[in-house]
């Protein structure tokens, strides 16, 4: 079910058409960032530069999530303790050392990964809901520890970063900038590991993680890797979201209505696919803001929040691009004529051609078997 | 040692407690599969009846908490009947990810009514301790103690000896058979989850007694009891209440020994290490499909 | 005839046709046995029956009445009780428990008691057992109590999925004695084996399945001597 959504990707045995479309794409793409790249100089004000800087924060988010997630089957609540870390790296860095924390905020994000491949060599041996429950567990472990060890983290006081020395009517634009370059370069990682072999190695994993094994995928290994390439743009990200906020706190940065959004934000534009974590990102975010601005308390706005998810998870489980994708595919193959449906009908199985529905049956009964 | 004896028995009695809000958590995942994560959320919203009723009528807690069972067992139902009974079947995420927005939800409805500030409900015993032997336990411990355990002790017998609690046991302990015999999952799931969310209702209203609460404490709450849960065995009754009373007394222990601020961290620690070490928990059944060999 | 498949087709959820089209019948008091290899949808058959799946295309007919799209509490009800493959007891409760949750439709006390007290003669290891933990018995009593718990209804068809797997020959050679009464009793039995010697020595007639048909039909010991049956399933390659 899952697989059909992402299988379009590869571009093996494209044809020419196929070819000028995805230059088509990569034109737009490219257009698109220079776009927004140029906004603050054309002025737009405070209030939208924000509200697109969290949005390139949910698209790095849910990008890399989405690499462990919606390529690799493993769900967790626990991306926002990744952007934690990137911001108590940066932020206790830039303190120590007197430096700026945009130019340490890459050793968040690599402090971020080299945590991920500590806890992701134990963690990810479990699955499923044992695998939400502990990333939630994580999650709450770390802002204990960030709470409890005042000596590193100053603990509920806090951390003050340096304020940064950008003046108006420029005071944001730095920071949107570098949302933007690492919400494109997570584009770009999770577009490129789809792509490879180890990407295919990771959707074989979400399918079937044993089968995976059996046919030669060194799971483990794939996994970790998996799971360092899922948290490095996040950690870097955190230390700007740190200095952006000038001030961080364990229970802003290890915050798990982070880690949930982030979650909805990839479910709504569709897990699993590239692009889905972006368009979830530019839905969800200007509606957060608009929510907020709107209802004014947290609490409302919590409201909204809670009954959107409701609404996504039961009425849009797969994503906007997946279903909208099926949407189009149905409606194409039913331009092309009855003819052609009522063949795909009898190949789908309901002919009584034994032979041919024989070695796919068995290996059906033997699925059925096995999960009843 | 006297010391040691007091906390020992005081995380007894907190166990006691605990145990109660655990049985909820572990019976629907037990039947159903989910792991309700609502469950805290659920907790708050008693805590808040209970809080509501007490403010207007100073009826003890302890009676409240008796009310609210029905109630919650009510609102458990149509919960399951309007949003869990859509996603079952579906992938462990689904149901996650639902019962995390039913919470986020209710803890936002809870704080447009009452706000984010904490409340407690504060009855005449509440800051008196009872005194036994050499020994000296805050009264509404256990008060509170002594009614979660009289609760427990009606649902065993609730699923003991009832056509409906039968049919709870056997589909958690064999689904296809359940089917077999011609248990209705459905209906059975329902039951389920009311009887969950009705043993939320108890022990919120204990709660509402024995801890400060805000609508945001049921993050606190769904950790500790995913904690205990999981320490017994996801699933398991009797391992729910063993790992309840291991956990109030970890607990207890803790915060007298070390320090307060790191007892919560006791639950996510043994979480995370019966999970790798132990997925099955102390008393649970080994999950072929969580779980790599 | 009292159960009939005719031309059933059936599948899991969306997946694709794993009977393709199976014809068969069980009488009243018959012994049947069904035969073939994995994956040839023999499990697939006792579950379209019993209504765990749906039939696709097809009529199953029990008493002349159409079933095929019945749930299994209505097909419980109507007389036909199915006993999974594995272990299928509930291990946490008593003997007695699980058999009483054989009856867990029947509403009436009395007659509750008095089908209790029928499976207990039938078998002495309800009363024997009664109060042990049914996980903590051996293969063979579980799949006893098994059988026993299906008999609370009192069934016309009892559908039963390899009752003798893992079970060593002492204990089959009664678990199969126990089914031979039930058909003397009246009951009709659909069974699944793996075993096809053993399958077919105690059955009335035996059906060959293959990729969801029925390839091959008779009476239980003449297939036993069919050429086919013999190179096929009980050959150096068959009787596992």
């Amino acid at each position: 079910m899952k697989a059909h959504s992402t299988a379009a990707a590869p571009a093996g045995n494209a044809g020419p058409r196929a070819v000028r479309g995805a230059r088509w794409a990569a034109a737009a793409v490219v257009l698109g960032l220079a776009l927004l790249a140029a906004l603050p100089a054309l002025g737009i004000n405070q209030y939208y530069q924000n509200m697109l800087l969290l949005t390139f924060l949910f698209c790095v988010l849910g990008c890399g999530w989405n690499i462990m997630a919606g390529y690799a089957g493993y769900v967790s609540l626990g991306q926002s303790a990744f952007l934690g870390i990137g911001a108590y790296t940066a932020a206790i860095l830039a303190v120590r050392w007197h430096l700026s924390p945009f130019l340490v905020a890459p050793l968040g994000g690599l402090v971020a990964a080299v945590f991920a491949l500590a806890v992701g060599l134990v963690v990810l041996r479990t699955r499923g809901h044992s695998f939400v429950i502990i990333t939630i567990a994580l999650l709450f472990i770390l802002q204990i520890v960030a709470l409890n060890w005042p000596q590193l983290t100053n603990g509920s006081t806090g951390i003050t970063l340096p304020l940064p020395p950008f003046k108006k009517p420029w005071q944001t634009a730095p920071f949107y900038w570098y949302m933007l370059a690492l919400a494109a370069l997570s584009v770009w990682l999770s577009a490129w590991i789809r792509r490879t072999k180890f990407g295919m190695g990771l959707i074989a994993i979400r399918e079937d993680e044993d089968k995976a094994g059996i046919i030669g995928i060194n799971t483990t290994l794939y996994k970790i890797t998996a799971f360092m390439a899922s948290v490095f743009f996040t950690g870097i990200a955190g230390g700007v979201y740190a200095y952006y906020l000038t001030f961080i706190d364990p229970i802003g940065m290890f915050n798990i209505l982070l880690s949930v959004q982030t979650v909805l934000v990839t479910m709504l534009g569709g897990r699993g696919t590239v692009w889905g974590p972006v368009l979830g990102a530019f839905v969800l975010e200007p509606l957060n803001e608009t929510s907020y601005a709107y209802f004014g308390s947290n609490q409302s706005h919590l409201v909204v929040f809670g009954l959107a998810m409701m609404l996504i998870v039961l009425f849009l489980p797969r994503g906007i691009i997946p279903t909208v994708g099926d949407w189009w595919a149905a409606r194409t193959a039913a331009a092309r004529g009855a003819d052609g449906s009522a063949q795909a009908a009898a190949a789908a199985g309901t002919a009584p051609g034994a032979g041919a529905a024989g070695p796919r049956a068995a290996a059906a009964a033997v699925g059925e078997e096995d999960s009843a | 040692m006297h010391l040691f004896l007091q906390t020992v028995m005081l995380g007894v009695l907190i166990g006691g407690v605990y145990a109660l809000l655990a049985s909820g958590l572990t019976l629907i995942f037990g039947v159903m599969g989910i792991i309700n994560v609502a469950q805290g959320a659920l907790l708050i919203l008693s805590c808040y009846f209970a809080w509501l009723v007490w403010q207007t009528t100073g009826l003890d807690p302890m009676w409240i908490s008796i009310l609210a069972a029905p109630l919650m067992f009510a609102v458990g139902w149509v919960l399951y009947r309007l949003l869990i009974v859509r996603v079952r079947g579906a992938h462990a995420t689904m149901s996650v990810l639902l019962t995390f927005a039913l919470a986020i939800t209710l803890e936002g409805i809870l704080g447009v009514i009452w706000t984010g500030n904490f409340r407690s409900v504060t009855p005449s015993y509440f800051s008196q301790s009872l005194r036994i032997g050499d020994f000296f336990f805050p009264t509404a411990q256990v008060y509170g103690s002594i009614t979660a355990v009289a609760v427990l002790l009606v649902l065993y017998l609730i699923l003991s000896r009832t056509r409906e609690g039968r049919a709870i046991r056997a589909t958690a302990q064999n689904r296809l058979a359940a089917q077999l015999v011609g248990v209705d999952a459905d209906r059975v799931a329902a039951f389920t989850f009311a009887l969950g969310a009705a043993t939320a209702g108890v022990g919120g209203a204990i709660l509402s007694v024995l801890y400060p609460f805000a609508p945001g404490s049921h993050y606190l709450w769904i950790s500790r009891l995913l904690g205990i849960i999981v320490l017994g065995g996801m699933g398991s009754l009797p391992g729910a209440a063993l790992g309840a009373v291991i956990l109030g007394v970890a607990e207890t222990l803790t915060s007298t020994y070390i320090s307060l601020k790191w007892a919560t961290v006791v639950f996510y620690v043994v979480i995370f290490v019966v999970l790798l070490v132990r997925p099955q928990g102390l008393m649970g059944t080994r999950l072929r499909e969580d779980v790599q060999a | 005839m009292l159960l009939e498949l005719e031309r059933v087709v059936a599948g899991y959820g969306r997946g694709g046709n794993i009977l393709n089209g199976v014809d068969l019948v069980v009488d009243k008091g018959e012994l049947v046995c069904l035969i073939g290899p994995n994956g040839a949808g023999k499990s697939t058959v006792l579950r379209a029956v019993s209504g765990l799946i749906p039939t696709r295309t097809g009529s199953i007919r029990l008493e002349g009445r159409e079933i095929g799209s019945l749930s299994p509490q209505a097909l419980l009800r109507l007389g036909i009780s199915h006993v999974a493959q594995g272990r299928t007891v509930f291990p946490g409760m008593t003997v007695r428990e699980n058999v009483l949750m054989g009856g867990y439709t029947i509403r009436d006390p009395k007659l509750l008691r008095q089908r209790l007290a029928f499976v207990e003669e039938l078998f002495p290891i309800v009363v024997e057992r009664a109060h042990d933990l049914a996980g903590n018995l051996s293969g063979g009593q579980q799949q006893l109590v098994e059988m026993a718990r299906a008999l609370m209804l009192a069934p016309k068809v009892l559908l039963l999925d390899e009752p003798s797997l893992g079970l060593e020959p002492r204990l089959s050679d009664l678990v199969f004695q126990k089914v031979r009464e039930l058909c003397q009793a009246g009951v009709a039995v659909l069974m699944v084996e793996q075993n096809a010697r053993r399958g077919l020595m105690h059955a009335h007639r035996g059906y060959v399945l293959e990729l969801g048909r029925v390839r091959l039909e008779g009476p239980g010991p003449s297939l036993l001597d069919n050429p086919e049956v013999k190179r096929l399933y009980l050959g150096e390659s068959g009787g596992s």
